[in-house]
């Protein structure tokens, strides 16, 4: 290989490069032609030089050609507009910080607030043992002393734990209403396009009034369009 | 190195050069003529008989192909036909399973204005069959029919 001069294609390789747009091979020959021909680096310097000069140029808005400019750029937002009718728009991807998410700086005083809670609940549950006795529920105090409770909530075991049994049901009884039951065989078949849609439509587009023909015999999509007049 | 590098060469070759699949159509476009009266009789083309029972749903009482052919799409790839009267027909097979497939359809006229743009799933044994309206007893049709 002569040393003195790039070939047009290792130029080309060299400019796909320069721009970032190599795959994993074209960077491995790059870096070879690189470490062989050392023109290969004046000209990767010189491609720098020419984008520093553009990026003045357009900075400083010396575009010279500058109805095709807007003109292309026109087009370009024509054509983002025309994908969104088929792709919806395009957003950028927002990377959540999980510890911003999450202010973790209240971790220490959340923690020690459960434990206080956790405490105190443990300490007021140590009372709660029922005994109910001739229908009248007692609450067994830390000492052991059994004292009637006027209150029909039966308590035990710490707050998890805790039932409430209403004793007085009959009090709050809900009127009854007899139950009735129908046939629903028949509506079954006017349902089986739930379970086996024979035609979907995702989208119809059309300049006119569009009807989708409903059929006995076949379950094909057929579509009509009368002009709208 | 070089082995893993030529291995995995021949991998994505080979999956770049993998043949799709190609789906088979019927696609006819037919021109409709005449408001049906309720005991009028039906003519139609012999080659339009397996589709007796969709055409009669429209209200027309002469049915003649105008065009007619058979055409093959790679699934997931955008084709265009050119229909008689310089009408335009750009397909896409967005699948085409056991019994279902589903088609992505543009019909444009012959000034490039859309007549129809539909993405449809439907079971693959029955034709699909779009009409237009195009004067007061006259309208155009076209069917398509996934090849078993």
């Amino acid at each position: 290989m002569n040393s003195d001069t790039l070939s047009e294609k290792q130029e080309k390789l060299l400019a796909l490069y320069y721009d970032k747009e190599c795959n994993f091979f074209e960077k491995l020959q790059v870096k070879r032609i690189i470490k062989s021909n050392p023109i290969a680096t004046e000209f990767l310097n010189d491609l720098a030089k020419c984008t520093e000069i553009v990026n003045e140029e357009v900075n400083g808005f010396g575009v010279k050609d500058l109805n095709g400019f807007c003109s292309s750029l026109n087009l370009r937002i024509a054509n983002e507009e025309h994908a969104e009718i088929f792709h919806g728009s395009r957003n950028e991807l927002v990377k959540v910080n999980f510890s911003r998410r999450i202010n973790l700086n209240f971790l220490p005083w959340a923690l020690s607030g459960a434990l206080a809670m956790a405490l105190i609940f443990n300490i007021n549950s140590e009372q709660s043992l029922d005994v109910i006795d001739n229908g009248l529920p007692k609450v067994v105090t830390n000492n052991g002393v059994k004292v009637p409770s006027r209150v029909n909530v039966a308590r035990k075991g710490n707050l998890s734990n805790r039932k409430l049994r209403v004793s007085n049901v009959s009090s709050s009884r809900a009127p009854q209403v007899e139950d009735e039951i129908f046939d629903a065989t028949p509506y079954l078949k006017q349902r089986e396009y739930l379970y086996n849609p024979d035609v979907e439509v995702d989208w119809i587009r059309s300049n006119g009034s569009v009807h989708l023909i409903q059929q006995r015999n076949t379950k094909a999509p057929l579509i009509w369009i009368s002009r709208r007049r | 190195m070089r082995a893993l590098t030529f291995v995995l060469v021949i991998f994505i070759s080979a999956n770049s050069f993998a043949e799709k699949k190609n789906i088979g159509f019927d696609l006819y476009s037919i021109e409709a003529i005449g408001v049906r009266q309720s005991s009028v009789k039906v003519k139609m083309n012999r080659s339009l008989a397996p589709f007796k029972d969709h055409l009669l749903q429209y209200p027309f009482h002469n049915y003649r192909i105008k065009y007619m052919s058979q055409i093959s799409v790679p699934v997931m790839e955008k084709e265009k036909f050119l229909l008689s009267d310089n009408e335009s027909l750009d397909l896409r097979v967005l699948y085409c399973e056991q019994k279902r497939a589903s088609l992505w359809i543009n019909w444009k006229d012959e000034a490039g204005r859309e007549l129809l743009d539909t993405r449809v799933h439907f079971n693959k044994n029955e034709p699909l069959i779009a009409g237009i309206e195009e004067g007061e007893f006259k309208g155009k049709l076209l069917l398509l029919k996934v090849k078993d």
